[in-house]
């Protein structure tokens, strides 16, 4: 279900009657085929199936059954029933698995989620395919038990042979990312945005000339962020596991960066089908979302992620059922200024006014209203390129970002947010308090800037992220100051 | 008669041909198709014009243009303007809305509509000082240096005549709506094109000759080599009319036009005082010490200001001069913003804050 398991209890009757096996649980196609894969399976392992009247029941009957991970309980309750080991071998155990005609036991998705629910309901052990058998040993709290084929599995529910669960994988401390800030010249802008960005998880959009490193940049924000806390790596391990998208061994570290291309539909980026598969922006949870070329997304996609902005999660409704997926992700987008690029050096920019109006009003303005940050990139000298002097690494900012993550984490205890992109105006009132003269600076620029209160509170939520990494209890007005200066206009 | 002759659609050649053939618009409009068919050509527009005459009631269009407030004045009448009257190729009426310049001085203010920061400055001071001065600005409502001088100017409580060249119930460029709404009120519109007349790329160069007929000196504040602006140079030579040009750097497109015409032979802009003197129109204006304000600034602050320039600089430039931080310099160019000193040009690009309130949207 989205990227939650759910149990599915298989039964098997055997009984007199016209042979066959008869499957019966709101089955799509691949599950039915289910019986005639176990069929072969067993015979060709040694287990010729009685001509009997097999019947099939997964429960609960009114979920639809979709993959191939049925195939292994299947087989193996055939099995117990046909005597090959005792039932009891079955009792609190998940199996998961896809049968190939010679008995071999195949790889499924999605297990990690699978698991995960398995032991929330007290399970005690699970059989999945060997190669599955290190994303189920992520679980701690539950024996995992990895088999190549049938034979294996009869032998060892029936006590011949013994397989040994594997270790439970601790969680490896090393974060690596194959890119860092240090590779970045030039572009202090960029760079100082970026941080308050990252320190805030404010939504960032770069607007610059081509080949001024808005890419580049985008790509090293992760590197930037803090390490992910257990639960977040669990979540994005369980989303990727659900996606077929993991093929690792242990719980991911590294934050995601997402940046499809844009030609994306609404249904690719906010998730979507006949059976809902997360989207881009559920897939960039905890991590990076990057939309390049912002203009050039179709409105509708655009329009379609302003709610999982807002809300921080997707919620797709089919007539069967209605999914739920994270989408907590940190936006950053960027655009050029104009059709050209160049604006405003008008040595290179040939746009005409109503053209850079024209290019700009492609993106909505609702859409834009979800940006907190904007800056401006330039297009770096040569002797920026070549400089000798070392950048700040990706390893100090973090630090720093680090730092004022704590801070928002222990202010919003209490709350159900967690730094302060997320400050609702309510909030704002009690966790962005302004001395006398801040708030004569806010009303000045409020006035002298034409600000809607939506602005306003954007530059008092970045105000509060400049204080954040100067650790500073109070606002004061350099932050107002510098936060108005990355306003979106 | 008249407003039935001037509304055939063909050009101001055409007309002088029809006239210097018929002697009177009656005797255009009793005189065949076939007639003036020779003269001036078979143009589909202009044929059926023609064919319509005798259904058409002139007189009732004529009062309702005067009804819409739009007026029109034939050459040889008394309101017709005075410099316009001795040149070869004045236009037989001219349609206008508001007043038409009259005794005042005239001086047109013409560039590029893609200007840079620099040349909307000047253009907007040249605009202030000349309607401090009396004197009235002339130009054709475009984007950029145009739209910039005359809004200047009419900020300052002087008038400002705009030459279209489309008809005069056209605002065109639709994005100077409310200069053209204020023209109308404070100043006037004019054009030779009738009412309805959308704006051909023809009509514009025609139109340019107007505005330098119309003034007295013509000063182009930017222009990129042949440029539109050029063409107007070269119209006010002709009519004997004064020609200034606004020096700009050598390396700078957008001035190369101007700097050539200051080569051939054109008066230079130093200041807009300098034109005044040579214009021998005497200035109100008593000069403002900016000096004094750059004083109560802090010192950080003062560091940041005198590293502003009328040509915008981006944050992360002023940062490199500066030898600050980019978090410091951001915070000091919103300070220096609010109060009034600097001005964002585009996101993240800054300039000095010039005197004047420049034509925005």
């Amino acid at each position: 279900m989205g990227i939650e398991g759910r149990l599915i209890q298989v039964e098997v009757d055997v009984s007199n009657g016209l042979p066959g096996i008869h499957m019966v649980g709101l089955l799509s196609s691949e599950v039915k085929e289910a019986g005639e894969r176990v069929r072969t399976a067993l015979k060709n392992t040694g287990h010729p199936i009685p001509p009997k009247r097999i019947t099939v029941n997964l429960s609960p009957a009114d979920i639809k059954k979709q993959g191939s991970s049925f195939d292994l309980p299947i087989a193996a309750a055939i099995l117990a029933n046909l005597g090959s080991f005792p039932t009891d071998q079955l009792q609190n155990r998940l199996m998961l698995g896809e049968l190939g005609l010679d008995g071999a036991v195949r790889p499924v998705k999605g297990v990690l989620a699978v698991v995960l629910e398995a032991k929330r309901l007290g399970m005690k052990s699970c059989i999945l395919p060997k190669d599955n058998e290190r994303e189920g040993a992520m679980v701690e709290g539950i024996e995992v038990f990895g088999i190549t084929d049938l034979g294996q599995l009869c032998d060892f529910l029936s006590g011949r042979r013994v397989i040994v669960a594997e270790k439970a994988i601790t969680r490896k401390e090393k974060q690596t990312y194959s890119v860092d800030f240090s590779e970045v010249n030039g572009q202090a802008a960029l760079r100082r945005a970026s941080e308050i960005a990252a320190a805030g998880m404010h939504n960032l959009m770069m607007v610059g000339p081509p080949g001024s490193g808005k890419t580049m940049v985008a790509r090293r924000i992760p590197s930037i962020l803090p390490s992910l806390k257990e639960e977040e790596s669990l979540e994005i391990t369980k989303i990727y596991s659900a996606s077929g998208l993991f093929a690792g061994e242990a719980l991911i570290q590294e934050r995601p960066f997402r940046a499809p291309h844009h030609s994306a539909s609404a249904a690719a980026l906010i998730g979507g089908g006949n059976i809902p598969k997360p989207g881009e922006v559920t897939l960039a949870t905890h991590g990076v979302l990057f939309l390049d070329e912002l203009p050039e997304f179709s409105r509708a996609s655009l329009e379609a992620m302003r709610q999982p902005l807002e809300d921080r999660f997707v919620l797709i409704s089919r007539a069967k059922a209605a999914y739920r997926f994270p989408a907590d992700f940190m936006l950053v987008a960027a655009m050029n200024p104009c059709k050209c690029g160049y604006y405003p050096d008008k040595e290179h920019c040939c746009c005409r006014e109503n053209e850079i109006i024209a290019y700009k009003n492609r993106v909505s303005q609702p859409f834009l209203d979800r940006m907190d940050m904007v800056v401006r990139t330039e297009t770096i000298t040569y002797c920026q390129l070549v400089k000798d002097k070392k950048n700040e690494s990706s390893y100090t900012i973090r630090q720093r970002v680090l730092r004022a993550h704590q801070l928002q984490e222990e202010r919003y205890r209490k709350e159900a947010i967690h730094y302060n992109s997320q400050l609702l105006p309510g909030q704002i009132e009690q966790y962005c308090v302004l001395g006398k003269r801040e708030k004569k600076l806010m009303e000045q620029i409020y006035q002298s800037f034409h600000l809607t209160g939506r602005g306003y509170y954007r530059i008092l939520k970045t105000a509060r992220t400049i204080a954040d990494l100067e650790e500073s209890a109070e606002i004061k007005t350099r932050h107002i100051h510098e936060a108005a200066a990355l306003r979106q206009r | 008669m008249w407003s039935w002759f001037l509304g055939i659609p063909i050009s101001y050649i055409g007309q002088r041909k029809l006239i210097e053939h018929f002697k009177s618009p009656g005797k255009v409009m009793e005189a065949s198709e076939q007639e003036i068919s020779q003269i001036i050509g078979k143009i589909q527009p202009a044929v059926e014009y023609l064919k319509e005459r005798r259904n058409t009631d002139w007189r009732k269009a004529y009062v309702i243009l005067e009804e819409r407030g739009i007026h029109l004045t034939i050459k040889g009448e008394s309101d017709y303007p005075k410099a316009l009257q001795p040149l070869s190729d004045a236009p037989f009426g001219l349609y206008h809305s508001g007043r038409l310049p009259d005794e005042e001085v005239c001086v047109s203010i013409v560039g590029s509509r893609s200007c840079s920061r620099y040349g909307l400055e000047v253009a907007a001071s040249l605009g202030r000082v000349l309607a401090e001065a009396g004197a009235a600005v002339i130009s054709g409502m475009a984007l950029g240096i145009d739209g910039a001088g005359q809004w200047a100017a009419l900020e300052q409580g002087g008038r400002s005549y705009a030459v279209l060249g489309s008809g005069i119930d056209i605002c065109y460029p639709k994005e100077n709506r409310r200069l053209y709404d204020r023209l109308i009120k404070e100043g006037g519109l004019i054009s030779e094109f009738p009412p309805g007349s959308p704006p051909h790329a023809w009509h514009f160069p025609v139109r340019n000759r107007i505005i330098s007929g119309l003034s007295r000196a013509l000063v182009v504040v930017e222009a990129r080599r042949r440029s539109g602006s050029l063409i107007t140079a070269d119209l006010a030579l002709e009519q004997g009319r004064e020609i200034y040009a606004v020096p700009g750097r050598v390396t700078d497109s957008l001035s190369q036009g101007c700097n050539e015409l200051i080569r051939s032979g054109a008066g230079i802009v130093l200041s807009p005082e300098t034109l005044l003197e040579e214009l021998d129109i005497t200035s109100r204006y008593n000069k403002k010490n900016s000096k004094k304000f750059s004083n109560r600034l802090a010192e950080n602050e003062k560091l940041v200001y005198s590293c502003l320039d009328l040509t915008p600089k981006s944050t992360e430039a002023i940062s490199r001069e500066t030898d600050r931080s980019i978090a410091e310099v951001t915070e000091l160019l919103i300070a220096l913003q609010l109060k009034g000193l600097a001005v964002e040009t585009g996101i993240g690009y800054y300039a000095l804050a010039g005197k004047e309130r420049i034509c925005c949207r």
